[in-house]
């Protein structure tokens, strides 16, 4: 969002930020998230990839819904139990390619951060070797760390 | 065009059978499944390891096995499942909650979305069904994948 102040252009944006497990927190364009959905119904997908939650009927077509959580953990727990929430994003394969469609399970709603200037940007975190693979960049907010998710390569990407 | 691939997979016509089992629809072609049974009583208990329930009958022993909505072997015998089928080249014979019989239909497959597949995964494509969707499936990947992943509590 641009913001235009008494004939000066002060730029300023926001973000979407899910947080996936205690304290970890990413981000999203807000272009890139369509909907949250309460209670969502997933179907479970038999072989699935071990951070997959499985597939949900969402707006007439069925979007894979994964634990972003367990994902970068790089292991499975014995069942990923269903989550509270599914936040539904959008991603192209390329400019002006097609909207397709997948989803994050969440414990809680997602909320808007201010992208303000005093906001730097620091490297990814090291707690994954995935962090590079799906996130453009990232920034701090105090001591927050906040990984910014690339959807297209988190969703067009074998992570297995 | 299949929003997940942008490959759009063919349709198919034919006879295929639904069977359900729990919350997991699969669809299988005809020829896969045998005919129908219907079970007058669960089996006894006893098993012939975790998941393959041994059920006692006039033309000899045979092994029952029950899935979960995730296509593992059930270590309880659900009581719904009432209805038996074999399953062509595997030697358990399969008890499900529900059948339906399509005659000469189309289905149209979806492919599974890239972020959600193995090499390993039984199921590479599924199809809308009802309000919800089935898997499409063979019987050999069926049984493999099952008796592979053991017996797990419903």
């Amino acid at each position: 969002m641009n913001t235009v102040v008494a004939g000066r252009c002060t730029l300023s944006a926001t973000a979407l930020l899910a947080d996936y497990a205690r304290d970890r927190t990413v981000a999203f364009a807000p272009h890139a998230t369509l909907e949250l959905i309460e209670r969502p119904v997933i179907t479970p997908v038999p072989g699935a990839a071990y951070f997959a939650h499985g597939l949900l009927c969402w707006q007439a077509r069925f979007v894979p819904v994964i634990d972003l959580h367990t994902l970068l953990r790089a292991h499975a727990d014995t069942a990923l139990r269903p989550p509270r929430y599914a936040l539904v994003l959008a991603w192209q394969r390329a400019a002006g390619a097609p909207l397709e469609h997948g989803a994050i399970g969440l414990a809680a709603p997602p909320h808007r951060l201010e992208v303000r200037a005093d906001l730097a940007a620091c490297p990814l975190p090291n707690d994954s070797d995935l962090w590079p693979l799906i996130a453009n960049s990232c920034l701090r907010d105090g001591e927050r760390v906040i990984p910014i998710i690339d959807t297209a390569r988190l969703f067009d990407s074998d992570h297995g | 065009m299949d929003r997940n691939t942008m490959t759009p997979p063919a349709p198919r016509r034919g006879n295929f059978v639904l069977l359900r089992a729990d919350a997991l629809w699969l669809l299988l072609p005809q020829q896969e499944v045998g005919a129908v049974e219907y079970l007058e009583a669960p089996p006894d208990g006893s098993q012939a390891k975790p998941g393959l329930f041994m059920q006692q009958r006039t033309e000899g022993p045979r092994q029952l096995a029950a899935l979960s909505s995730r296509m593992t072997l059930l270590d309880a015998f659900p009581a719904d499942r009432t209805l038996v089928t074999a399953l062509r080249g595997t030697p358990i014979a399969w008890c499900w909650s529900e059948i339906k019989v399509l005659i000469d239909v189309s289905v149209q497959p979806r492919s599974m979305p890239r972020v959600l597949r193995t090499p390993a995964a039984p199921v590479q494509e599924f199809v809308e069904h009802d309000d919800g969707l089935a898997f499409i499936c063979d019987a050999q990947a069926l049984c493999t994948y099952a008796v592979d992943h053991g017996a797990m509590t419903p």
